[in-house]
């Protein structure tokens, strides 16, 4: 005890931290409650609040702020999220609510925390986001709305009163998740912006989904090959994933995000692509209805086939051949495929996250050969367990598809049958440990691992990317040490 | 979902941090109340998981608002399992900020704790368990382990912790906070409310201490042993400490000297950190908290020269300013506004989770003045 | 293969189509009535792409599991870079770190202080391999000299091993070398052990994937007990008493059946040739060694519980790997034991084809394939090319080297030494057959 202490300090392995269980046994489970419908208590939830789809969205416009009309943990909650998982400033505004607005209502922290954030922060678009205790109280917040403009051009006069846009996306947490509400916001931009012009862009719309930056980047990547202009409705790109290059414009504003201008536009363009079926295909189908654009919703481009039919859309759409760049990707995808095989046939993977992700995450697996024994939805949706099972049934697997279920019954399902790779977002780590299986960390919560955000899953070079995740955690685990070697 | 495993608190038991329950309120339960559902899940919770040993159940805007009565549910949960339940009615809309949390936090559960111990004496400590040093830390969250440099101290100078509140706790644990012959307040924003309940109801008296920084650690054992008449032992250990940092410490100092910095954190951090700062050689420029009451301000302006900035609940744009008119070497802070400093260009360092802890203590105090070090000296801030 | 029936009558041996027409002796398609095989052990032609590495790979490749002795590469310092991995297996090599000035002024010094520097930081050790590369090979180093000087100096013992890469057509001389190195330095050093009455060596077994444990324990349940497997597991004491056994089982005749021969002649040791891969030549391998140490019953046992144990699995495999069309490229010796496994799969042996392999090799090929299959030696990568395009099979064996480029062909590739695990045995036999149908079944073929 008496040592000196060095300058490094001390570490983690001198600390010594020993895990104890709670009980010295292994306790079973009983049984009956494994299975998330036959029990009330949710253990381990796989999906988060409503709000927080509609701020991620909201973050995605340019020079755009979500107001969260509600508590001031319905706030920070979220953005320590965001800050967790991209490393990087979120700008979301709050109603802070406290016992006045819940007997009362929350008009009068609206009107004044609106006219706050428009006269210190000067946006261009505000996502008025509520929140459950909004809903419940029952804020009238279409007519809140009118009241807050009317301040503001009493303050700002017509012209800069009338400037900043307002979109109001209603996200009661017990209506849905996060999936829910980026799908609802998506909508709800589009229905209070987007115009008519009676005369076509010739371009496309996309509605991403709650990807990475590196996504978003890899689908600019696709349409600049293909020599496509697209309006991306959110575009979350150069928002969470921005460069250090102070001096900063004050109020730090990131410099990308979709222009209002643009989402204005979206109503003339060619066809609408929502990538994710649950998070923005609303927003496509309401393009479909008011203004017969045609909606492709879904599935995401994850490996090779799903890419494939993108790229054949978007050709069929706008008549422009798939180029032979895009085509070398695909081929050095297959390639990898190939030279990977051994690693992946035949091995046994669980997925588990948000529903389209998944969805494209387990055709991928399939098409590596690989056998998906567990599927999980951590948010149920209509078309989910069809969906895995017309992919699985084309390879032969028979994998347990949980839609909408927890953590905690995917855990205990893992450990009743052989697997060897789950696949994942961080909230599966213990699991991973539990099991002694390795976790490939994919899509939106990866918070303990870093850079995960900047590099793509998507697209033919996304593949190559997961792919080599997927077999470099392969090696590092269960292989022998003097079998990895060498390849 | 946001609850689970957040960074920082840490414990022996992995249980806490394995599992979240939830009770997955749906439109259903908005309109026809979330009572039955909550009771079920309860029930189920505890049957899934008989090793737990009690349940804390918490509220949230959506249940505080429908009103249901969850003390009730507690009650007869507790009859049908006979289990130690309690709920802690805090909805997210109550108070200006998660202070008012902390608040709830420490009267309902000491309400409910004594409760508890008047139905059923079997859980308070026994006679023959009691020793005369036994002192309990209230405000201690282990974050980053710092309870593995903290305890080993008391330790040393003959004091037994019988827990932290709370920190690698268990409830059992907890039960026993009045038992103590003394509390020692560190966290004294948060807890020094539940401090003072016990000071009342059990006659258990408390000091207040900081156990951040050389100069702040020693006094705080210095008390401690001044009030258990352990002074000999406590100097003996304070030396023995003193000269094992001592050369590792010179070697920040060395490299710290007038450096700048500007600290924003939840409450007393801020003033801990002055202090720690001081002793760093470096110069404390400007200050702002999220939550701290009127009597941290008092504090705050004790320790700091005139001149400083202070500033309560900054928003965004006035961390922003205070940086560009401060431009401090070093911004501490938490991880919302951290990047928000990194992108600005200003090295940070996260003091509310810590980068790499325990911060705590002597031993502790090495790696905060290494973690700073490493981050003002990091090359990224010059190729800028 | 409907082309080759119609001449199966021919008298005249066929070309084999892919070949250079060059090379056109170094291949043969099998017919009965005409016994010829292809040239062999010659020099490779330059300028092709050949799959052959030097005689330095092959002494690496055949001492470099010689335990407890240090392994100093005499070179410039990068044949010891390479030399570093044998087998995917990556061991500790030491350098002379031959530059300019030694090639002027020669290396012999700097070989002999390295030789005493080492064995005075490495006493532990039993002797000193020194591998002599091209470099110091032509500008005519005395290594011999070098190395017993040392050896006075220190009492280490200091072992050249004469392999610069220029010796020898291919990686077999260094094979060869390394048995040689093997018999003139370490085997038969102590007499003092009396041989066990089932003692055995296997010659030529490398320990692939864990290959030996399997051949041990199926050994050791028959009641035998292998003493060394040259060179998979051998230190300088178990090749010290080599030739204290009862038998030697030659496993790799191109590499074991040096040693076994002057075993034989100098010690009187026997030995038998015998493989463990596939059940078939597992079978006749145990059964010949119950024969020989009159242990029928025990090694009938054995062969009867090891069939059980995978006979419904491999019937799975077999119905689904039968018919499949195979091209197989091995490195030696084994040419002939390997494809008996494919064809008891049911698999069909379109090509079978050798790095380094020696007369006799191919000649138990061509005993072991159908009339019609190509026998071929030394193919280079053009050659393998115009293979696949005129064959078109479904899958093809042989070294790391040849599988990407099979791969762009789109054709899946199995790789020998194999990546998962022990082929030998039972057991093996099914990692075998299962690794076929892993890369066969790769969904990313039907993507193509």
């Amino acid at each position: 005890m008496a040592k000196d202490i060095p300058i490094e300090g001390i570490t983690y392995q001198q600390l010594a931290i020993k895990k104890m269980p709670l009980s010295e046994s292994y306790v079973p489970r009983d049984e009956t409650l494994i299975p998330s419908g036959n029990r009330t208590v949710v253990m381990n939830p796989c999906r988060t609040c409503m709000p927080f789809g509609a701020m991620f969205a909201g973050l995605g416009m340019h020079r755009g702020i979500p107001f969260v009309q509600g508590a001031q943990g319905c706030t920070t909650y979220v953005r320590y999220t965001f800050c967790r998982i991209f490393q990087e400033p979120a700008s979301i505004a709050n109603a802070s609510f406290h016992e006045d607005a819940a007997v009362f209502g929350g008009r009068k922290n609206f009107k004044h925390g609106l006219r706050n954030l428009v006269v210190r922060y000067k946006p261009d678009v505000i996502t008025v986001v509520t929140t459950c205790s909004s809903e419940i109280i029952g804020d009238d917040m279409v007519s809140f709305i009118k009241e807050a403009r009317k301040l503001l051009v009493k303050e700002l006069g017509e012209e800069e009163g009338n400037r900043v846009k307002l979109v109001l996306v209603n996200t009661p947490s017990f209506a849905g998740s996060h999936v829910a509400g980026y799908d609802r916001a998506a909508k709800a931009f589009l229905e209070t912006l987007a115009k008519d012009r009676s005369t076509t862009n010739n371009k496309v719309n996309i509605i991403p989904g709650m990807l990475m930056p590196g996504d978003i980047r890899e689908i600019k990547h696709m349409l600049a090959e293909m020599g496509i202009e697209a309006h991306i409705l959110f575009d979350i790109s150069d928002v969470f994933d921005t460069p250090l290059m102070p001096p900063q414009i004050m109020p730090y504003y990131p410099e990308g995000g979709t222009r209002v201008a643009d989402v204005e536009d979206m109503g003339n363009s060619l066809a609408t692509f929502a990538l994710c079926r649950n998070e923005g295909g609303l927003g496509a189908r309401y393009l479909e209805q008011k203004f017969e654009i045609p909606a492709f919703v879904g599935p995401l481009p994850i490996g090779v086939k799903y890419t494939d039919l993108f790229l054949q859309r978007l050709s069929q759409v706008t008549g422009r051949e798939v180029p032979p760049s895009l085509k070398k990707e695909r081929g050095r995808l297959l390639d990898f495929m190939a030279d990977t095989l051994h690693h992946t046939m035949m091995k046994k993977a669980a997925v588990f996250g948000d529903p389209d992700i998944v969805t494209g995450i387990t055709r991928f697996v399939c098409e590596l050969g690989m056998e998906p024994v567990a599927v999980m939805s951590g948010t149920a949706t209509k078309t989910f367990t069809e969906d895995i099972e017309e992919i699985v049934s084309e390879f032969g697997a028979k994998p347990l598809i949980l839609n909408g279920s927890d953590l905690f019954e995917f855990e205990e399902a893992l450990k009743e049958m052989p697997v060897e790779v789950i696949i994942g977002n961080s909230k599966g780590v213990d699991i991973s440990k539990e099991l002694g299986v390795p976790l490939v960390r994919a899509g939106l919560f990866v918070y303990d691992r870093v850079g995960y955000y900047k590099r793509p899953i998507i697209g033919y070079r996304g593949g190559e990317r997961f792919l080599a995740d997927l077999v470099n955690a392969i090696l590092d685990y269960g292989y022998p040490g003097a079998r990895t070697e060498q390849l | 979902m946001h609850t689970w495993a957040l960074p920082g608190k840490l414990t022996n038991s992995a249980f806490n941090r394995r599992y979240c329950f939830v009770t997955d309120m749906q439109e259903k339960d908005v309109v026809f109340g979330g009572v039955k559902k909550l009771k079920n899940a309860c029930l189920e919770a505890l049957q899934l998981f008989p090793e737990a040993r009690g349940l804390i159940l918490f509220t949230t805007c959506t249940t505080g608002l429908i009103g249901d009565d969850v003390r009730a549910v507690a009650k007869q949960v507790e009859k049908e399992t006979g289990k130690p339940i309690f709920s802690i009615e805090s909805p997210g809309c109550s108070g200006v900020s998660q202070s008012r949390g902390h608040h709830d936090f420490n009267h309902q559960f000491y309400a409910q704790i004594r409760a508890l111990r008047e139905r059923r004496p079997e859980l308070c400590m026994k006679e023959e368990e009691k020793t005369p040093y036994d002192a309990v830390l209230i405000g201690e969250y282990n974050m980053d382990w710092d309870l593995r440099v903290i305890l080993p101290l008391f330790e040393r100078i003959g004091v037994r912790i019988l827990c932290a509140f709370s920190g690698n706790a268990s409830i059992e644990d907890l039960v026993k906070l009045p038992d103590a012959k003394l509390n020692i307040v560190h966290c004294q924003r948060s807890a020094t409310y539940i401090a003072d309940l016990i000071k009342e109801g059990y006659d258990v008296p408390y000091i207040r201490a900081s156990l951040f920084g050389l100069h702040q650690t020693s006094k705080a054992l210095r008390e401690t042993a001044k009030w258990f008449g352990l002074e000999e032992r406590a100097e003996a250990v304070i030396a023995e400490e003193m000269a094992r940092v001592w050369p590792a410490l010179e070697y920040y100092r060395e490299r710290l000297r007038g450096k700048k910095a500007a600290i924003y954190v939840g409450g007393p951090r801020v003033w801990h950190w002055i202090k720690v700062l001081e002793e760093l050689g470096m110069e404390v420029v400007a200050c702002a908290c999220t939550f701290a009451h009127e009597d941290d301000y008092e504090k705050i302006n004790e320790k700091l020269p005139n001149g400083v900035l202070v500033i309560d609940n900054p928003n965004e744009f006035e961390i922003e300013e205070m940086l560009e008119t401060c431009k401090p070497d070093l911004f501490l802070t938490g991880l919302k506004e951290k990047f928000l400093g990194r992108k600005m260009g200003y090295a940070t360092l996260n003091s509310h989770s810590y980068e790499k802890g325990p911060y705590a203590g002597f031993a502790g105090f090495v790696n905060f003045a290494r973690d700073i070090y490493q981050a003002v000296s990091a090359p990224v801030w010059k190729l800028i | 293969m409907s082309m080759l029936k119609e001449t199966s009558g021919c008298v005249m041996p066929l070309r084999v189509p892919f070949l250079d027409a060059a090379r056109a002796e170094h291949g043969t398609l099998k017919n009965i009535a005409v016994p010829v095989l292809p040239a062999c052990d010659r020099r490779t032609v330059p300028g092709v792409l050949s799959q052959r590495a030097c005689a330095y790979y092959g002494a690496r490749w055949f001492l470099a599991p010689l335990k407890d002795v240090v392994h100093l590469v005499h070179g410039p310092i990068s044949c010891a870079y390479y030399g570093e991995t044998v087998r995917k297996k990556k061991y500790t090599v030491f350098s002379t770190d031959i530059t300019e000035y030694e090639v002027i002024f020669g290396g012999e010094g700097k070989l002999l202080g390295t030789l005493i520097e080492l064995a005075h930081r490495f006493p532990g050790y039993r002797a000193v391999l020194v591998y002599v590369t091209c470099a110091p090979g032509i500008i005519g180093d005395d290594v011999q000299r070098a190395c017993r000087q040392a050896e006075q100096a220190t009492g280490m013992r200091c072992v050249p091993v004469n392999c610069p890469g220029f010796v020898g057509p291919s990686q077999a001389a260094g094979h060869e070398i390394g048995a040689r190195v093997l018999l003139d330095h370490f085997i038969g050093r102590n007499d003092d052990v009396v041989p066990g009455p089932y003692d055995v060596n296997i010659l030529g077994e490398y320990d692939v994937m864990g290959d030996l444990k399997v051949i041990r324990s199926l050994l050791a349940r028959v009641g035998i007990n292998v003493v060394s497997a040259v060179t998979g597991d051998v230190s300088v004491d178990s090749l010290a008493r080599a030739h204290r056994v009862q038998l030697n089982v030659v496993h790799c005749r191109r590499t074991g059946g040096l040693i076994a021969e002057e075993m034989k002649r100098k010690y009187g040791v026997p030995f038998i040739k015998g493989s463990f891969f596939g059940i078939t030549e597992t079978n006749n391998a145990l059964r010949r060694l119950g024969e020989w140490f009159n242990l029928r019953e025990a090694a009938e046992a054995v062969i009867a519980a090891g069939e059980a144990s995978v006979s419904r699995e491999i019937e799975r495999f077999r119905r689904e790997l039968a018919g499949k069309r195979v091209g197989l490229f091995f490195g030696g010796s084994r040419i002939g034991s390997m494809l008996k496994g494919y064809r008891e799969l049911g698999l069909e042996v379109l090509v079978a084809g050798s790095q380094f392999g020696g007369q006799e090799d191919y000649q138990a090929a061509w005993q072991d394939v159908k009339p019609g299959t190509a026998l071929v030696d030394d193919v280079n990568e053009e050659e393998l090319i115009r293979f696949i395009r005129q064959y078109r099979p479904d899958v093809i064996a042989g070294g790391t080297r040849e599988k990407w480029t099979a791969h762009k062909l789109g054709v899946p590739f199995t790789v020998f030494p194999q990546e998962s695990g022990p082929y030998a045995g039972y057991s093996g036999f099914l990692n075998f057959a299962r690794d076929i149908l892993a890369v066969l079944k790769a969904p990313v073929w039907q993507m193509i």
